[in-house]
């Protein structure tokens, strides 16, 4: 299974360019960089969730990818290429650093509460919960393990489809649906559980082990 | 609370934006590769000299493998035809060091072995004739 990921600029300039890369040219190098280095690099950030890690990342991620580029032989896009690299270094780097990710401290709902009351007058309080919502998100979506974080951050920021996703991590399409239907779940069963809702997260138990991964 | 597509998408993109792109990963991605070259030489070096040494560490091989699968199976000196058989002797100092104490016997000691030539002979040879026993 192939599929391929749409280049940032035309097609024909991209095999170009990689094919001067593939030559050697340190400039073709620098372009290529220039023109993806944004995006891996907020990719990268949202999977390790740190900015010196997702540096790393990316550092040796395009490392990688110029130091084999002879190899490449336009089988599937650059842009796949370039981002299957992106999530295995970050994989591996949170595997090797796991013991620190897991001490990331949970989010104070109640001193939130407790500030979002002290600022009712003049913030509505459903613009209070929303935050505190938003906050409990953001620390769930920090606890998931990084295979189903990577498909979250490709689905939902860069908004790549199943296929694509698929191509870059190495999977069908059905696989993809089914690990993103399992990380909402997660989402909502880890959301749950803080809010104390045993009632969400049994039912979150009960759709997991009918949708099992 | 099943957080919603919408829900995650606008709280990743929230996140994103609140770190900006390093400015000097270019530099430490170009270095990188610039020592590319210098590593490059180094284990062309390695491999040259490696390749130089090749069939010296072959020979070395092939006489460590002569010394202990061949030498071993080849026939021993000791009992190579020609040589005298050199088993029977006894060196003192081997005998000195035997556990077992060599002593001589005095004449009347009863607990000396009987000598051959005071043993009776078998009771068929001095009985008298009886033609009943088959000889």
């Amino acid at each position: 299974m192939v599929a391929e990921l749409e280049p940032i600029f035309g097609h024909d300039e991209e095999i170009l360019l990689i094919e001067r890369c593939q030559a050697g040219d340190r400039q073709a190098f620098e372009e290529i960089f220039y023109l993806y280095r944004d995006d891996v690099f907020r990719f990268s950030y949202l999977v390790v969730r740190d900015t010196s890690l997702a540096q790393d990342v990316v550092q040796e991620a395009f490392l990688k990818v110029f130091r084999s580029i002879e190899k490449f032989q336009f089988r599937s896009s650059f842009k796949s290429w370039l981002y299957r690299v992106a999530v295995n270094e970050a994989i591996t780097i949170l595997r090797r650093r796991k013991v620190k990710e897991d001490l990331e401290p949970m989010p104070d709902i109640s001193h939130d509460r407790a500030a979002a009351n002290a600022t009712r007058d003049w913030q509505p309080e459903e613009a209070a919960l929303e935050s505190e919502e938003r906050q409990l998100l953001r620390w769930a979506i920090g606890q998931l393990d990084p295979v189903h974080r990577s498909v979250v951050v490709l689905k939902y920021f860069h908004e790549f489809s199943d296929t694509e996703i698929g191509a870059i991590i190495g999977c069908p399409p059905g696989t993809v649906k089914s690990r993103l239907h399992r990380a909402r779940e997660l989402l909502r069963n880890t959301m749950a559980r803080q809010m104390g809702r045993p009632d969400l997260v049994a039912l979150s138990y009960a759709r997991l082990s009918n949708n099992p991964v | 609370m099943r957080p919603s597509g919408r829900t995650i998408r606008d709280e990743l993109r929230r996140e994103a934006a609140k770190v900006s792109v390093p400015n000097d990963m270019w530099q430490n991605i170009s270095q990188k590769l610039g020592e590319d070259p210098d590593r490059t030489a180094l284990r062309r070096r390695v491999t040259a000299l490696a390749e130089q040494w090749r069939p010296a560490v072959v020979l070395a091989v092939a006489a460590g493998f002569f010394w202990f699968a061949l030498i071993p199976s080849l026939p021993s000196m000791e009992n190579a035809p020609g040589n005298a058989d050199q088993s029977s002797y006894i060196s003192p100092l081997h005998q000195a060091d035997s556990p077992v104490p060599v002593r001589s016997q005095p004449k009347d000691d009863p607990g000396a072995p009987v000598k051959a030539s005071s043993v009776e002979p078998p009771p068929s040879a001095t009985a008298p004739y009886n033609p009943n026993v088959p000889q």
